[in-house]
């Protein structure tokens, strides 16, 4: 506990991590800085009683994604949100890929949607997605494995050579 | 953790896509910071409101981000599902008051800090107290008028205006402010705060002492000058410029505070008496002007709002400061957001303040971060009202226009790993109410206006793009509109390879790009095919031209650096023959002010004056004092372009040390003009005929 880092040097070493994981919870820059902000303010004032500061903002994270949809943006139909500007093939060919992957994302259910990114974007074992969603480790499979047929069926997977 | 090998292939690609989607989300260190503070503020808040009682902290967590999330989800309209993925749709509008008023209220209250929303050294540029004209400003020409005010000088334009010319702008038909102006009837010059009126002789026939900013130049239209203060100046690779949309930084305040945007209406009718009719004063800066047919069009970008914030000094400490001005900004009005202008009359009344654009009209792009928000609008010098302005949450400084179309291009930090990109905004401006068009975007900083190019419908634009290692390497992207998004036609890059832009110009379906490290190869690249623009020629000198201009299809004149032993040795005036744009050849290439290093904006092409009718090209040296000690020719240069290309020159133009920043031709004598005086040369005998005429 002594060796953590304090709060401030923790949040400027790991805030570009934090940002891109809420934004591919919620799949808007504004939301995932939001996200961020209530994790960030939810760990600051037990700082020095977290021992895994990077589980904990996990946790916090993927289950407050999953409450605020649930709660507030049950209405909204994100896909109406449309890239912003063009530029060069290059950028346009990442844009459309971001916003291929973003609209995937946001067609899976939150639950889902937050083990497809705790496993492929941070790279959490089982064990870790079931101790940061407060599940079972078989809930984590099935929920992994429908997630990914549904990806498989939007397209997303299939597109090869899209990545570089 | 489990390692990358470990999964199928559809797996790694998922994993593969997932990175590459995140890698747009950037963020610049000082938002980390800005999340630790913030952080910490409403932790502070919810432990008191947690010891009341009232509410559990997970509902506190959730209303501390209330704010900013019921400004995300938009008025309507947006729960339609889109039937497919397109580019389309750049920006749309905020739909409503009420939403534009909570996007700016959450954005600002993030923002805000003890100090407002900037650090202490920022200085509120809105204060209207600070527009106040001098007391004593308005007496001076408030005589009464011992020749009548009107139509003293109809007399004198119904006869024919002499021949002249004005100063060089980028494009024909678009005039931009200069300090000197004339029509052929009269020449106006403006030195400081004098606007001096001359008739064709050089004689000062009227002066007029002008209160306020004037460092923006003038127009002149018929029996009008439109006066204007200080546009902000474009600063290229450098990301000083401001609060963009998509700039990551929690300081997005630091946007040079130039002076409010003031555009002062002075009637000429009588060029004995020239008379201060009006001031037009915005609220925001201006980043550029031009003029078409005589209808003005402003670009004015407001960077905050207008609010008078508390400081630790006045709130007692920070936090009391931080605390007051977050309740300042949530409880602030639509009033102190809209940009606004009025009219400031010489006597020193003024009209209330009037909305430049409604709020339902503003453009909101995908996902904003600035607060900034860019008018443009035109204003006729007789009209009493500017038209309504097309408004988008936007910024830039780099101002393009053509006839029907006004561009604004702004650089900002990517939010790729790539270095800065410039955004571009087109407005329509061919209707007296502009309509904002779409917006797009190239890798790369801009230079300048010339920069940017509209041929046949495409939008062409040379940027200095930042490669891996922070190399630069430059490229031409070839834009189209397309439903609201400036979308990317074709593009080449990896011109000039770690070398910076240092002129640009389009040419019908040529661009000259001149880049420089310690050779000026100016390469010709080809854009007849849009889809795929490419190199044709290029050519290799020491030093590197700042200013390109084509005096024929086949004729180039550069106006650029001499360089000498890696050092800039002198201005060097060269010409180019680019009838093969495969083998562009220097014709010949005369030094002039030795010493002359190059300015951070590089040469001013309003200095240049080309007069084909006598095949002469005159080169004044540029206003700042960016070149060394006395050159041997220190004074505006005439040549004398050769058929073979070859430059003679032909007279110096200065007088007792005073060298002339601006040269042009009236009714067959040419003009140099100083702060002082005006020297003038007859045409035919430029040598033996120069007069001084101090004012």
């Amino acid at each position: 506990m002594s060796q953590q880092p304090d709060f401030a040097t923790f949040v400027a070493e790991s805030y570009p991590t934090l940002l891109r994981r809420a934004f591919l919870l919620v799949g808007d820059h504004g939301h995932a800085e939001d996200l961020v902000q209530t994790a960030l303010t939810t760990a600051y004032p037990r700082w020095r009683r977290i021992r895994e500061p990077h589980a904990y903002l996990r946790k916090v994270m993927v289950r407050t994604a999953i409450g605020w949809r649930r709660r507030r943006w049950s209405g909204e139909v994100p896909t109406a949100n449309l890239p912003e500007v063009a530029g060069g093939l290059d950028e346009i060919d990442e844009r459309m890929t971001t916003e291929s992957v973003r609209r995937a994302l946001l067609a899976l259910p939150p639950p889902q949607r937050a083990v497809v990114v705790l496993r492929y974007f941070d790279g959490c074992s089982e064990a870790e997605i079931a101790a940061a969603l407060g599940c079972s480790p078989g809930t984590v499979k099935s929920r992994s494995s429908r997630a990914l047929a549904a990806l498989r069926a939007d397209g997303l997977l299939s597109e090869a050579g899209r990545v570089r | 953790m489990t390692g990358r090998e470990a999964f199928p292939n559809d797996e790694r690609r998922l994993q593969d896509l997932l990175g590459l989607a995140a890698s747009s989300v950037s963020p610049a260190p000082a938002e980390a910071v800005a999340a630790v503070a913030v952080a910490r503020r409403r932790a502070h808040r919810r432990r008191a409101v947690r010891l009341s009682g009232v509410l559990t902290a997970v509902a506190v967590a959730a209303a501390a981000t209330g704010v900013a999330v019921s400004s995300g989800a938009p008025a309507g309209g947006r729960t339609v599902r889109a039937p497919s993925f397109a580019l389309t749709g750049a920006l749309h509008s905020f739909g409503g008051c009420s939403a534009y008023l909570r996007y700016v209220r959450s954005r600002a209250e993030r923002l805000v800090g003890p100090y407002g929303l900037s650090g202490p050294d920022f200085s509120s540029p809105l204060d209207s107290n600070s527009l106040r004209f001098p007391p004593n400003a308005a007496a001076g020409f408030r005589a009464p008028l011992p020749y009548g005010n009107v139509d003293q000088h109809s007399a004198g334009s119904a006869a024919a205006p002499v021949t002249h010319s004005g100063t060089t702008d980028q494009v024909a038909g678009v005039d931009e402010p200069d300090t000197v102006k004339t029509d052929g009837h009269v020449v106006v010059t403006l030195t400081g705060p004098s606007l001096r009126v001359l008739d064709t002789g050089a004689r000062v026939l009227g002066t007029l002492q002008l209160p306020g900013d004037t460092s923006g130049g003038m127009l002149l239209d018929g029996h009008r000058i439109v006066v204007l203060s200080a546009t902000a100046q474009s600063q290229p690779g450098v990301e000083a410029a401001g609060p963009w949309p998509g700039m990551r930084t929690s300081t997005p305040f630091s946007a040079p505070v130039a002076a409010p945007a003031r555009a002062a209406i002075v009637d000429i009718s009588d060029p004995r008496r020239p008379r201060l009719l009006r001031t037009f004063v915005f609220s925001g800066s201006l980043m550029g002007v031009r003029s078409v047919n005589g209808e003005v069009r402003l670009v004015v970008g407001a960077s905050a709002p207008r609010i008078t914030f508390q400081t630790p000094q006045t709130a007692g400490n920070a936090r009391t400061a931080t605390r007051e001005n977050r309740r300042l900004v949530r409880h602030s009005g639509l009033a102190q957001w809209l940009p606004r202008w009025q009219i400031k009359s010489p006597d020193g009344s003024s009209t209330a303040w009037r909305p430049l654009s409604s709020c339902s009209d503003i453009a909101r792009p995908l996902n904003p971060i600035g607060l900034t928000t860019i008018s443009v609008f035109s204003l006729s010098p007789g009209a009493t009202a500017p038209s309504a302005a097309a408004t988008s949450v936007a910024a830039g400084n780099v101002v393009y226009a053509t006839p029907n179309h006004v561009y604004l291009a702004g650089v900002t930090s990517g939010q790729m790993s790539d270095g800065p990109r410039t955004r571009i905004y087109d407005f329509d401006t061919a209707q007296q109410r502009p309509v904002f068009l779409g917006a797009g975007w190239v890798p790369g900083a801009l230079l300048n206006s010339y920069a940017m190019d509209e041929s046949g419908g495409y939008l062409r634009v040379a940027s200095t793009v930042t490669g891996s290692r922070g190399r630069p390497h430059s490229r031409i992207s070839v834009l189209r509109l397309s439903g609201r998004v400036l979308a990317h036609v074709g593009s080449i890059g990896g011109v000039g390879r770690n070398e910076q832009i240092r002129a640009v110009r389009f040419i019908g379906d040529l661009a000259f790009v001149v880049t420089y490290r310690s050779f000026d190869p100016m390469y010709v690249i080809d854009l007849r095919d849009a889809t795929r623009p490419r190199v044709v020629g290029r050519l290799r000198q020491p030093g590197f031209s700042e200013f390109l201009y084509p005096l024929s299809a086949e004729r180039l004149v550069g106006v650029g650096v001499e360089i000498r032993r890696n050092e800039p040795a002198a201005l060097l005036v060269s010409t180019y023959d680019v009838s093969d744009p495969s083998a562009p050849r220097r014709l010949a290439a005369t030094p002039l002010a030795r010493g002359y290093a190059a300015g951070a904006g590089g040469y001013d092409p309003h200095a240049f004056l080309s007069w084909p009718a006598d095949h002469l090209v005159v080169v004044a040296l540029p206003a700042d004092p960016g070149y060394g000690p006395a050159g041997r020719r220190r004074g505006a240069v005439a040549y004398r372009v050769g058929g073979d290309g070859s430059l003679t020159a032909l007279v110096t133009l200065a007088h007792g040390g005073v060298a002339p920043t601006r040269t042009l031709v009236v009714g067959g004598r040419l003009w140099a003009v100083t702060g002082t005086g005006v020297i003038t040369a007859s045409l035919g005998n430029l040598r033996g005929s120069t007069v001084w005429r101090p004012y």
